[in-house]
């Protein structure tokens, strides 16, 4: 009798053991890396087209996906918290694509044509791009 | 669409009134608090979109999914289970500064101020009155602001770890505009 109250605690041990062990792997898994993701290859005009034709469309195609945006910088800055972003030139004068990029990222010049890597959030005044990565 | 008409609103406002002048940036912050008995729930949006006319129209705009969490479940959480935002992408106020005349855009100084309009959280629209401060600091603005969402007006239910959250969340709003 004793000798299967011990088993059956040790086995209740492990079971606890394993569980918290799963949970703690879920509640602190990493965030997601745009490195490791292919990207839908999209050139800035062609988004901001996609976005001016239908938000709805666009965002099945591209909210939270990771995309691989092409373009001309058409200007650099730094954000509120130290972050750089860089604007890709579109053809349309309302809009253009707004990365914003991750650290440690090289800054673009502007003039370049560049390929910017993130995570889209949907469309602003500007089409968004987070966590970015440039890929050229 | 109505976003949109109210931008170009502003933009026609602005080419046939030289008096009125418009504030922009993309890059406005907004971040929002909620204590939990596990853990604080705390999370950042530095892609905040807003105008500031000097008529006392503002508007601000984020995409959801461009909040970002210090731990990737509680993101994935808030984006699946709370705000639906697949569905909802968007949360938008636009509104008017209900005492203009207290606001010199052309003298520096931090004025107190309140925005009555309407704020659009997971599809719901809510007539709402915030409280904030408008700086000048050498032409340049800045708008702050600290208020609660109750999350039950915008229809917002957690299924996950529903009864966990507060039934409030913190908001702050700082933008500094171009």
């Amino acid at each position: 009798m004793k000798k299967k109250t011990k088993l059956a605690l040790f086995i209740a041990c492990v079971c606890i053991t394993a569980v918290g062990t799963v949970i703690w792997f879920v509640w602190n898994k990493p965030h997601r890396s745009v490195e490791k993701e292919k990207g839908i290859k999209v050139t800035a005009e062609q988004l901001v087209i996609d976005y001016e034709l239908s938000d709805s469309v666009a965002n099945s195609k591209y909210l939270d996906k990771a995309i691989a945006v092409s373009g001309k910088v058409a200007a650099t800055a730094v954000n509120q918290d130290g972050q750089n972003t860089v604007t890709l030139q579109s053809a349309s004068l309302l809009s253009s694509v707004y990365c914003t990029l991750k650290k440690g990222q090289p800054v673009p010049a502007a003039g370049n044509t560049v390929s910017i890597k993130g995570i889209c959030t949907g469309k602003l005044s500007d089409v968004v791009i987070i966590d970015a990565i440039v890929e050229q | 669409m109505k976003k949109t008409l109210l931008i170009l609103l502003l933009a026609v406002m602005c080419t046939t009134s030289q008096a009125q002048k418009i504030f922009q940036t993309k890059s406005g912050k907004v971040k929002f608090f909620s204590s939990a008995p596990l853990e604080n729930i705390e999370a950042v949006n530095n892609q905040v979109d807003s105008k500031l006319a000097t008529n006392g129209q503002l508007v601000f705009m984020l995409g959801i999914k461009g909040f970002r969490f210090e731990n990737a479940t509680m993101q994935e959480h808030f984006n699946e289970n709370y705000m639906e935002s697949t569905k909802y992408p968007k949360a938008v106020f636009g509104g008017t500064i209900t005492n203009l005349a207290a606001i010199n855009f052309d003298k520096d100084g931090t004025y107190n101020t309140s925005v009555t309009g309407e704020l659009e959280i997971h599809g719901v629209k809510k007539k709402v009155s915030i409280d904030g401060t408008i700086e000048i600091k050498s032409g340049k603005v800045s708008v702050k602001s600290k208020f609660n969402i109750k999350l039950s007006d915008y229809n917002i239910k957690g299924s996950l770890i529903g009864e966990k959250i507060a039934k409030e969340v913190e908001v702050t709003v700082d933008c500094k505009y171009d």
